[in-house]
């Protein structure tokens, strides 16, 4: 089953793909597309607490919440 | 052949890329300068260069801050791009981490597009073979039409290949001239800017479809889970600043070294020395220049190498193990929560621990942070409540033997910085920036390295701190001289006897005037004769610990900031120094205790 949800309400361990950044801001849209978040990357959720840790690629990012929900994932299972 | 005044104008080669990629690695490769090397974002915040030989020929690198675009976020950046309009570089070297090619690719992608000539570096190719990351470089190399270069700097790897094709390109086309958007843009634009960006990236995964392979992305050291665990992360914190900083520092440099090198090789060997050979000196003026109570030799010299170098030493050892680690990303992440509270984010972390190693660089690093208002808010705080390293390893050696006072010292310092900090959240107009931070891979630091940094940071220190204390103790016999000195102590007095502190440490804050690290060591010294009680020296530290910084810094301040923001700097911290010391005062009198 898939599911979408933004990436501030997902839990350590989860994996997911991003669909889409829903936003206008272009800073933060610009601090997201540095860090190589975009749509149809594939993502693992690290940490949620203090604030959020994903792994793109090799790299491992921090994020506040305010920029993680601006972010939708499709959850992909296993 | 151009001449000039002042030679040959050389073929500029430009060094760029994303943050933490061994820019400033490679620049130490080509020129033999050394720039500082650390493992986190944001190392470089200034543009250096140097000479290198390529193949028999002559050319400029610079070396420059790391950015994720050609349109900057913070003031940092904004410097790479402005390099890179003024000095039409015949050769751009794009610098990447190679695991993470997939991200880095679009800014190739940026330069060729403003027609800039790029070579593609593939570097941490070590790193990348270990986690099984594949790339086709020719094929790459073919796509991209132009040259790619797999290297680990580190080892030393891909240098020479480097340079060859350095060569190649200045013999061969023409400098380009590259066209750029202007540093600001209008909303619009930026919209435009946002849809290319997604579009480069997009032409990226194109480029690399079929001859990039992650490898096994699961892959992860269990110090790197263990350093963002809750709980224990907080107790290998608590472990990296007791063991780096409280026996290395306070202990080794500020406890045995000094005593070593103040209490045995000055105090025994060199003063008595040099009183007999002084002695031999017709003119007393000059006897009491170089060797009296504040001779050049006897009080300069002393300060400097007696008690400031074996910590500044020790600290600067114990912060580039930190540094190379890739330990404060993390720390930044764990901090976010709180700097949030006053302000800042956790990219505000690295000013401000850096401020622990000297304020002076300090505030060069607060070009990291995005907004103005966190920029005036991390200067004023490393001004205020951030000691320096000579000064933390001389009161923790001072205060270390009562934990007590130690303790308290360590609350008052830690709350004025947080009642501070969140007084200029509410003065202070605009807002926060996001925190959002790359979290580099642990890496073990190289000995090499470490010591390298050490030493690089010992000399520019000094350099810097020699002169000016050779400067106070003339202006000090100059004052002592003429009388002067004698009024001006005695203006001091009635303030330093509201803090219930005796009138020789209205001398030790006239020094500390010139800088922090000489007024602590003053302190030091009369901490020593015994002639401070435990209250009284709390109280000096206190005041010390939160009054002006070292004229370095100062002028630091006015050159970032400029000289409005910094005189109010000034006067704020003047303020509340004397205000949180005489309040402090008068809580120890109370009859509670
Ligand atoms: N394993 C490995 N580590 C490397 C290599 N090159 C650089 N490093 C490490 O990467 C980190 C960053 O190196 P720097 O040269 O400071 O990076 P920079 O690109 O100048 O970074 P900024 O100044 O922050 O933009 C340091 O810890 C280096 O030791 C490499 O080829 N292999
Ligand atoms: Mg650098």
């Amino acid at each position: 089953m898939q599911k979408i949800v933004s990436l501030d309400g997902c839990s350590a361990g989860e994996t997911g793909k991003i669909v889409a950044l829903a936003t206008g801001n272009y800073t933060i849209l610009r601090k997201l597309l540095s860090m190589g978040l975009v749509p149809g990357v594939q993502i693992r959720v690290i940490r949620c607490r203090p604030s959020i840790v994903v792994q793109v690629g090799h790299s491992k990012v921090a994020l506040e919440e305010c920029l993680a929900a601006q972010i939708t994932l499709v959850r992909i299972d296993g | 052949m151009l001449w000039q005044r002042g030679g040959i104008s050389l073929k500029a080669v430009v060094l760029v890329g994303n943050p933490n990629v061994g820019k400033s690695v490679l620049f130490y490769q080509l020129t033999g300068n050394y720039a500082t090397v650390s493992n986190y974002p944001g190392t470089t915040v200034e543009v250096a260069h140097g000479q290198a030989s390529v193949e028999g020929r002559q050319v400029r690198v610079y070396d420059s801050p790391g950015i994720y675009s050609l349109l900057p976020l913070s003031e940092d950046e904004a410097l790479t791009k402005r390099l890179l309009l003024e000095k039409s570089p015949s050769v751009v070297v794009h610098v990447v981490d190679a695991k993470n090619l997939p991200r880095m690719l679009p800014l190739t992608l940026e330069l060729q597009a403003c027609g800039f000539p790029v070579i593609l570096v593939l570097n941490m190719m070590d790193e990348a073979k270990k986690l099984g990351v594949k790339i086709r470089r020719e094929e790459l190399s073919s796509r991209l039409g132009i040259a790619v270069v797999e290297a680990a700097f580190v080892h030393g790897w891909g240098v020479d290949v480097l340079r060859r094709e350095i060569a190649k390109q200045l013999n061969g086309r023409l400098t380009a001239r590259p066209f750029c958007r202007p540093a600001t843009m209008p909303e619009q634009e930026q919209q435009v800017f946002i849809a290319s960006a997604l579009q480069r990236r997009r032409a990226a995964e194109k480029i690399l479809e079929g001859i990039y392979s992650y490898g096994d992305l699961r892959r992860g050291a269990w110090l790197d889970r263990l350093t963002l665990h809750p709980v224990l992360g907080l107790l290998f914190s608590i472990a990296v600043v007791y063991a780096g900083f409280y026996l290395l520092v306070g202990r080794l440099g500020a406890g045995i070294l000094v005593d070593l090198f103040e209490g045995v090789l000055f105090a025994e060997i060199i003063i008595p020395w040099l009183t007999v050979w002084v002695a031999y000196l017709p003119w007393p003026s000059v006897r009491e220049l170089l060797a009296g109570d504040f001779g050049i030799l006897t009080m300069g010299f002393r300060y400097a190498f007696g008690i400031i170098m074996p910590m500044v030493g020790t600290f600067f050892f114990a912060f580039a193990f930190l540094e190379d680690s890739g330990y404060l990303p993390r720390l930044a992440y764990w901090a976010d929560g709180l700097l949030r509270k006053i302000g800042l984010n956790g990219r505000a972390i690295i000013p401000l621990t850096l401020g622990f190693g000297c304020g002076t660089m300090a505030v060069v690093a607060t070009r990291t942070l995005e907004s103005k208002r966190e920029r005036i808010a991390a200067t004023f705080l490393l001004a205020l409540a951030i000691p320096c390293s000579a000064q933390l390893g001389l009161l923790l050696a001072m205060l270390s033997a009562t934990p007590f006072l130690l303790l308290v010292w360590c609350l008052v310092v830690f709350s004025v910085f947080i009642i501070a900090g969140s007084l200029l959240n509410i003065l202070l107009p605009g807002k926060r920036a996001a925190f959002f931070m790359e979290l580099p891979p642990l890496r073990m630091p190289k000995p090499g390295a470490i010591l390298q940094k050490t030493l690089a940071r010992m000399r520019w220190y000094f350099m810097e701190v020699v002169p000016v204390f050779i400067f106070i103790s003339i202006l000090l016999w100059l004052l002592a001289g003429t009388g002067l000195l004698g009024s001006l102590v005695a203006a001091l007095v009635p303030l330093v006897g509201m803090l219930g502190l005796p009138p020789e440490v209205s001398l030790i804050f006239l020094y500390g005037f010139f800088r922090r690290d000489y007024g602590a060591a003053g302190l030091f010294l009369l901490y020593r004769s015994e002639s401070l009680s435990g209250e009284q020296m709390l109280v000096a530290a206190v005041a010390l610990t939160l009054f002006l910084p070292c004229l370095a810094q100062l002028t630091m301040m006015v050159r970032e900031r400029g000289v409005p923001v910094a005189a109010a700097i000034i006067f704020l911290v003047t303020m509340t120094a004397f205000a949180a010391a005489f309040l402090l005062r008068l809580a120890l009198a109370l009859p509670v205790w």
